[in-house]
């Protein structure tokens, strides 16, 4: 690493600006997350240290490769799983301290889950409407104020006229926007998504993110949804990419003009840098450049750059040797 | 798409009461409008076992009720009835009716005794006997003494017919005694069998004088009366000397002769007429007249809930009137058997309770673990609904409590279908037990239930969404729990060998049944059953391999799929174990106690039908012959005393019975029988000789075991003597045996030939006591005729009715039907286990195998898959649970009484009912085979991608 940069001057550009608290008046933080199932006598590490700020009322996608931890993050902010080590808070409650009851009030009031599968959303016994209502009556809320809430949140989903019929007499685009009335019963600060529009054509996973958008800009509910539909994340302003277990870019779209002056979607990606200094390059550059093992970073005063370390190729045999 | 107007508004925390549960509750209800399939089998089963376990207390207090009245209406009349009798000089009253006061004490009486007595009293008569008279005695005269009764029963006018003369009458005549005093002598007119007046010498309408007979306890001291004259006046007989009215009392009919060697004693009895009660009343002062009052019950009014109460009553009756029967004559007395019914009733029926707890108890634990099993079942089908309830907020108090309610609402409905029906089915007094189980039942669905839903209420959220086998680890709870079931199980043997069922506990002396006891068997069930559960993966897992091996790809993974089940699908194994085990059990208890049976009849009889004299006159008539009756094959004449021993010349030994017999006939009566007596060639041919019995040409005898000579066991070869009509005759032992038929195993015998013993003691030839008679069963009628033909009376036993009388018998055929109903339940909760056991695993399985289709199994493959996975559960379970079921009687027989069944003193062997097991096991088989065939069929109809729900998780 070359060291052209006076390390004196950017300690002190650091010490100028005030350490807040990591994720700080965040919605949803996660600190160096770390889960470890035991498969059997094996252990698997699903995330390993992971690191995720999500603001209120913010609609962030989660995307990643099967077996990437996306799930296993969206299980642990939902409250279905317990972290093995880190930091999780949501909406105050910290994920990791939490006792049986405050996870029950917790999975209550806190979050709305909507899964892929219709059997994980709604009871096949209960109408829409009774559907709607369970997650009310499992709080304990009045009747009275229960069904008003009902229509409410029937009519928020379009499926008024739909209030009376059983899961297997709606489509399947009506079962996932009941499923998202059930999820926002007791008023949640934050909605789960987990591949919602896994199942649905293109159209009507349209009409299902179109209420979700809703939710999260009308009602301020902060929305997670977990995806690897490209399609899918496209629709969201931030995508947060997890890889192996970290979160490894974040691509950020916004509306911009292009060069013909078009308004269009600009996508831009960016790299994560976790707190401790830790960040995933992605692979295509990493391919371009064929960067492995060891490379060289040079501080410049506004950027760093990454070379690849041309002394193995010097010295292939002196570096091969230990291997033998 | 409208907006919603902001969060919703707060709402009180108050609303998480008792209501908000409730609705919780309700709502949650309504998925068993969409289960009813689901829905109709727990209530299906739980109906059928709470049927099951509402008629079985109600069929036994019906069996014990039959078994009751069974046990008074074979008693004899006198046993069962009830005598109260008193001495004392009741006036006679005016008019038609001298007796009044007499019947009027009668129903005093009948008004004292205990309200349970009088409410099985039907009717009562009463018998009035005037103080005894003899005939005088005349100077030198006869060695024969006569004596007179004189007595009325009320009723016998329509009893009896004239056979000559005219029926007694008031009469004011006397008659002049030729011997001093020679005042006139009152004359009481009575009637008498022609056998009565014949054997007192009496003529019709030729009085007699009587003097007062010393010897009656009615007259006391100071109390003599005057003398009498009785003149018979007609001739008269009974119509139906069989009918209860005469109580077993012949007196009427038949005079009474004893011989003591120097007098003939001869008692008759003549009936006077009732309007002469008054002259009698006179004639006797001041002699007490003895009167008897007869209560007859009604054995159909003996019922199971009032039977404790007389038990008690009858004791206290006899406790205050039996002793002082035979105290002064004035005192109030009280005679009947009824205390020792009761108690020989009692003791039976505790034997077969006892006896039918075991069947019992091992069908419940069956019953709920079924139960169980199908909670178990209807908790796996639900584990999505679960875990979306608890991922939106349901508690494990709100599922479990709507766990808890179904169950009621499922389980209460059909418990009260299942009491009713056995309300209706089993007609019986009621019994606290019947709707006590049926609730207990509805109790344990509940909490099987609840208990079944509990892992998926409170396990982790994400293992709860998993499909696949999940492998259970160590849990030193569980292990703790095995130890614990398996000591109980052992400590509980060692008790049960040590004290037998009854045991003596508290509870036992209480004449109940030691509930720990009788849980034995199902804790050794269970025991088994656990290590069973621990240990059969290992062979399954060595056949897994082996199957490998052998590149059967089919076998070796169904093999794979049963070892690394988890415990939940464990659990049928364990279930279908305890249903064999229980049907097992059942099945050779029946057998064992329907050989007992006919070995016992034969052990009692020694024959087809015996003959023996009534006691008192222990020869039989020498002139019986049934050699002629038709159908009587043989034969066999036999003596049956006791002799004292002699060893070496030595006496006195010890005391043994004496069984000669007519050896050659004997063996063609039994030969081919249970009690074929095998003689040997020493036996069927007796010596003969001047010198038999004498010790150069000694009898050949069977000995028994227990040995006359005290602590000297007899061997073969041995000579002894025996004192025969005070003449020493020796035998030589021949064989020893531990029992003979029809002689009791407790005291020692000898058995040898009729012939030789008649032709060692010369006196002795024409002497008998017994006859045993070779013929089928069908020839008791002629036999009883050709016996009843004779003038000397004797008794008939025939095996066929011993045989009845036993296996007849109402607790006994109960406790059989007890028995057979549980072979019945058991083998259909066996058959519900295997159908639960694949239906628990229908998912994993429907899974992989739709895996294994997608990569190519065949449908028969798919057969062969599931059918590999399921044999190995079921072939355990029919071996272990065989082995069971015949170890647990091998283990507890010598704590089992099966006398009650059997019949008295004749030990019973456990037999096998290898036919019943062998079919068990085939009806298992097939109820297997058409489970995996459905199931392959249903794994063949499901979509693929439904089942392997293609992108799922």
């Amino acid at each position: 690493m070359t060291d052209t940069l006076d390390y004196q001057e950017l300690r002190e550009r650091a010490a100028g600006v005030q350490r807040i608290q990591f994720g700080a008046g965040s919605q949803i933080v996660c600190d160096n997350l770390v889960k470890i199932y035991k498969v059997a006598e094996l252990e698997v590490v699903a995330l390993q240290g992971l690191d995720l700020i999500v603001s209120q009322g913010e609609m962030v996608g989660i995307v990643g490769a099967s077996g990437s931890g996306k799930s296993t993050l969206l299980n642990i902010l939902g409250g279905l799983d317990v972290p093995s080590a880190g930091r999780s808070v949501v909406a105050g409650y910290d994920l990791l301290n939490m006792t049986a009851q405050d996870r029950l009030v917790y999975r209550r009031q806190v979050v709305g889950f909507i899964w892929q599968q219709t059997a994980r959303n709604l009871l096949p016994y209960l109408t829409a409407a009774d559907n709607v209502e369970l997650p009310m009556i499992l709080d304990g809320m009045p009747g009275r104020q229960r069904k008003e809430r009902v229509g409410e949140l029937l009519e928020l989903v379009g499926l008024t006229p739909r209030a009376r019929h059983r899961p297997d007499r709606l489509s399947g685009g009506e079962q996932q926007r009941v499923a998202i009335a059930v999820a926002l019963a007791n008023s949640p600060s934050v909605l789960l998504a987990d591949e919602p529009t896994g199942e649905l054509d293109t159209a009507t996973s349209n009409e299902v993110f179109a209420v979700l958008r809703a939710i999260s800009a009308d009602l301020g509910v902060t929305v997670v949804v977990v995806t690897h539909d490209p399609l899918v994340s496209n629709q969201m302003t931030r995508t947060v990419s997890i890889r192996d277990g970290r979160t490894s870019s974040e691509t950020l779209r916004r509306m911009g003009t292009s060069a013909e002056g078009e308004r269009q979607v600009i996508a831009e990606e960016f790299a994560v840098l976790d707190r401790a200094g830790r960040m995933q390059l992605p692979h295509n550059y990493v391919d371009a450049l064929r960067l492995e093992r060891r490379v060289r970073l040079d501080l410049e005063p506004d950027h760093i750059g990454v070379w690849p370390d041309r002394s193995a190729e010097q010295a292939p045999e002196r570096e091969r040797e230990p291997e033998r | 798409m409208a907006r919603v107007a902001g969060r919703a508004t707060a709402r009180p925390r108050s609303g998480r009461n008792a209501v908000a549960g409730l609705t919780a509750i309700a709502t949650l209800l309504r998925r068993l409008r969409w289960e009813l399939p689901l829905a109709a089998t727990v209530a299906g089963v739980v109906l059928v076992t709470g049927f099951v376990f509402a008629a079985a207390p109600r069929l036994l207090n019906a069996v014990s009720r039959d078994g009751l009245r069974y046990a008074i209406t074979n008693a004899a009349v006198y046993e069962r009835n009830l005598v109260m009798s008193q001495g004392g000089r009741l006036p006679a009253g005016s008019g038609s009716d001298p007796l009044a006061a007499v019947d009027s004490a009668g129903a005093q009486m009948d008004a004292s005794l205990p309200a349970s007595l009088r409410s099985v009293v039907d009717h009562r008569t009463y018998v009035v006997d005037a103080v005894r008279y003899t005939f005088p005695q005349p100077p030198g005269g006869s060695g024969s003494v006569r004596h007179v009764t004189f007595r009325y029963q009320s009723g016998i006018e329509s009893r009896i017919h004239l056979v000559s003369g005219r029926l007694p009458a008031p009469t004011s005549a006397t008659v002049t005694s030729t011997t001093p005093p020679t005042t006139p002598i009152p004359v009481i007119e009575v009637a008498m069998s022609q056998a009565t007046a014949q054997a007192l010498g009496l003529q019709l309408n030729q009085p007699a004088v009587l003097e007062p007979d010393f010897q009656d306890n009615l007259i006391g001291r100071g109390n003599v009366p005057n003398r009498l004259a009785v003149d018979v006046v007609g001739f008269i007989d009974t119509l139906n000397p069989k009918d209860d009215y005469w109580y077993d009392d012949q007196s009427l009919q038949t005079p009474s002769v004893y011989d003591d060697g120097n007098t003939t004693q001869i008692y008759g009895t003549g009936l006077f007429a009732p309007l002469a009660y008054a002259d009698l009343l006179k004639d006797t002062v001041p002699a007490l007249v003895e009167y008897n009052w007869r209560f007859y019950v009604a054995p159909d009014r003996f019922t199971v809930s009032n039977f404790g109460q007389l038990q008690s009553d009858v004791k206290r009756l006899d406790a205050t009137y039996g002793s002082a029967y035979t105290a002064r004559p004035t005192d109030i007395g009280a005679s009947t058997r009824l205390a020792d019914l009761f108690s020989q009733y009692a003791g039976q029926r505790r034997l077969t309770e006892s006896i039918l707890s075991l069947a019992v108890i091992g069908l419940l634990a069956v019953a709920l673990a079924v139960i169980g099993l199908v909670g178990a079942f209807v908790a796996e089908r639900r584990r999505e609904s679960y875990a979306l309830l608890r991922g939106r907020g349901g508690s494990a108090a709100q599922l479990l409590g709507a766990q808890a309610a179904e169950a009621g609402l499922l389980g209460i409905p059909a418990v009260l279908l299942g009491y009713l029906a056995a309300l209706l089915l089993v007609r019986a007094e009621p019994t606290i037990w019947s709707p006590g189980l049926a609730l207990g039942i509805a109790l344990a669905t509940a909490v099987l239930t609840v208990g079944a839903t509990l892992p998926y209420a409170r396990r982790n959220l994400q293992a709860l969404e998993r499909d696949e086998v999940r492998r259970e680890r160590f849990s030193p709870r569980r292990a703790a729990f095995e130890v614990f079931v398996v000591v109980l199980a052992v400590a509980g043997i060692y008790l049960l060998r040590r004290r037998g069922l009854a045991g003596d506990s508290a509870t036992a002396q209480a004449g109940g049944v030691d509930p720990y006891l009788a849980a034995v068997p199902v804790l050794l069930g269970l025991a088994v059953g656990l290590v069973t559960l621990r240990l059969y993966v290992l062979p399954i897992r060595v056949l897994a391999w082996w199957a490998s091996t052998r590149k059967d790809l089919v076998l070796f993974l169904g093999l794979r799929r049963v070892s690394r089940q988890s415990l939940v699908t464990s659990v049928p194994l364990l279930v279908l174990l305890l249903s064999v085990a229980v049907s097992v059990f059942s099945s050779v208890m029946l057998r064992t106690i329907a050989v007992g049976q006919i070995q016992t009849s034969w052990e009692l009889v020694g024959a087809p039908f015996r003959v023996n004299s009534y006691a008192g006159a222990q020869l039989l008539d020498p002139d019986l012959d049934l050699s002629k009756v038709p159908g009587v094959v043989a034969t066999a004449d036999a003596l049956n005393t006791s002799a004292v021993v002699s060893a070496n010349g030595a006496l006195p030994g010890g005391l043994t019975t004496l069984f000669a017999v007519q050896t050659a006939a004997y063996e063609k009566i039994d030969a081919g029988t249970p009690v074929d007596p095998h003689f040997s060639g020493a036996l069927l041919t007796p010596p003969s000789g001047s010198d038999v019995g004498k010790g150069s040409n000694p009898i050949p005898a069977i000995v028994s075991t227990a040995s006359p000579l005290g602590g000297h066991s007899m061997t073969v070869g041995e000579t002894f003597g025996l004192q025969i009509h005070n003449q020493t005759v020796t035998f030589v032992a021949a064989e020893v045996r531990d029992r003979f038929p029809a002689l009791p195993s407790t005291t020692p015998f000898v058995v040898a030939s009729l012939d030789a013993v008649h032709a060692a003691v010369p006196g002795y030839n024409t002497e008998r006591t017994s006859l045993y008679v070779g013929a089928p069963d069908r020839a008791g009628p002629a036999l009883s005729a050709a016996i009843d033909a004779q003038q000397s009376p004797s008794i008939l036993t025939s095996r066929a009715a011993e045989y009845a009388g036993v296996h007849d018998a109402p607790l006994v055929a109960g406790a059989v039907s007890g028995f057979r109903i549980g072979v019945g339940v058991a083998a259909l909760y066996s058959a519900l286990a295997v159908v639960v056991a694949l239906a628990l695993t229908g998912r994993a399985r429907a899974r992989d195998v739709a895996y294994l289709r997608t990569l190519g199994l065949s449908p028969l493959q798919v057969l062969g898959l599931i059918a590999a996975e399921q044999a190995p559960p079921v072939v355990v379970a029919l071996a272990v649970g065989t082995a069971l079921g015949v170890g647990i009687i091998r283990l507890i027989a010598p704590a089992l009484d099966f006398t009650a069944f059997t019949g008295p003193d004749i030990p019973v062997a456990v037999t096998i009912d290898w036919p019943t097991v062998v079919l068990l096991g085939l009806g298992l088989v097939v109820v297997v085979a058409a489970a995996v065939a459905a199931a392959s069929a249903l794994t063949e109809r499901a979509s693929l991608s439904g089942v392997l729900r293609m992108g799922d998780r």
